[in-house]
């Protein structure tokens, strides 16, 4: 019990776990900004599909939306200004919560356009499922927000250059 | 619990992150050979561009007043389509313009382009609706959204290439 508590402490605080998610989040991110910006008007149909904005707006949240995931993923991964992309992150994943949980209700079944990871056979289909694997990565992104340290990042080789300097 | 005076600079940063990657998200498109021509929608070429889905397709293939226009690869088309469709590609442009020329007296006649790809996926119909507006060849340029897929599962006529054998 112990050892769980105190690994779980350690992940908080940030060491080689912390830094491993915040890669493959980041890696996860700019992975699907990619492949939105590749196909724009597809992706502007899924945004379609969800029924919450004006169709007018569709053709500009197609075209900034993904750009914001890439340069939020980039930062994520590379582990510069980790702060404020994980709120980035973390207010996209709720958006896409709120999106999904939404269309659920309204009884709605289509691919939730989310990581494009329908090419490798995951279904990305709208469901209890898709929103329990975002709520996750909710969680994830909250403790890298959270955390104070950043190992293997380009603020912690920063913060040993400045220190050395001192 | 997050303490909201603390979030205040991280908010801040991310605003301005979020403030670069749109002005970057706009400037790709614009480099995008399919991206969107971000323009208001009183834009002429978007008023003549009209989407209809496949039932009001079907009233103008029975009317026979109408061309319809299959954007998708050569072989896409060879294996199936709407019967009497002609095969425009939607990209490059370039064998867009080609197959247009080829295709220019069918366009100087009275009828009204029907454009079609596979299905909501694609972008193909669009492009090349685009196309042939900017090129002024008709005042209304019909594109079936839900493409071939959505014509097929109504019901309506499909040329195959297996029936074409054995006809």
């Amino acid at each position: 019990m112990d050892f769980i508590k105190n690994t779980l402490r350690g992940v908080a605080y940030g060491n080689g776990v912390t830094a491993f998610l915040r890669v493959a989040i980041g890696l996860l991110f700019m992975w699907s900004g990619g492949a939105k910006m590749i196909d724009p008007a597809g992706f502007a149909k899924i945004i379609g599909f969800y029924g919450i904005l004006p169709e007018r707006l569709l053709p500009y949240a197609a075209a900034t939306l993904p750009s914001i995931e890439l340069l939020a993923g980039a930062l994520l991964s590379a582990g510069y200004r980790i702060k404020p992309a994980a709120l980035i992150t973390a207010s996209l994943l709720v958006i896409f919560i709120a999106a999904i949980t939404l269309n659920l209700a309204r009884g709605e079944r289509f691919d939730c356009g989310c990581f494009d990871l329908a090419r490798f056979g995951i279904s990305e289909t709208i469901g209890p499922g898709v929103i329990a694997r975002d709520a996750a990565l909710l969680a994830v992104t909250l403790v890298l927000y959270r955390a104070k340290k950043h190992v293997a990042s380009i603020e912690a080789i920063a913060e040993r250059i400045r220190l050395r300097e001192l | 619990m997050i303490d909201l005076a603390v979030l205040k600079k991280p908010a801040r940063e991310a605003a301005v992150i979020v403030a670069l990657a749109c002005v970057l998200g706009l400037a790709a498109n614009l480099l995008h050979p399919n991206g969107y021509r971000l323009v208001p929608a009183e834009d002429p070429v978007y008023r003549k561009i009209v989407r209809i889905d496949a039932a009001e397709a079907k009233i103008k293939f029975d009317c026979g007043a109408a061309v319809f226009i299959d954007t998708r690869s050569p072989s896409e088309f060879v294996a199936s389509g709407i019967p009497g469709a002609l095969n425009i590609p939607g990209s490059p442009e370039s064998s867009s313009l080609n197959a247009i020329k080829a295709n220019s007296g069918i366009f100087e006649q009275a009828v009204e382009p029907v454009v079609y790809c596979s299905g909501l996926a694609c972008d193909s119909s669009e492009s090349l609706a685009r196309l042939l507006v900017s090129l002024g060849y008709s005042r209304s340029v019909y594109i079936v959204p839900g493409g071939l897929s959505e014509w097929e599962a109504k019901g309506y006529p499909v040329r195959k290439k297996e029936e074409e054998k054995t006809e």
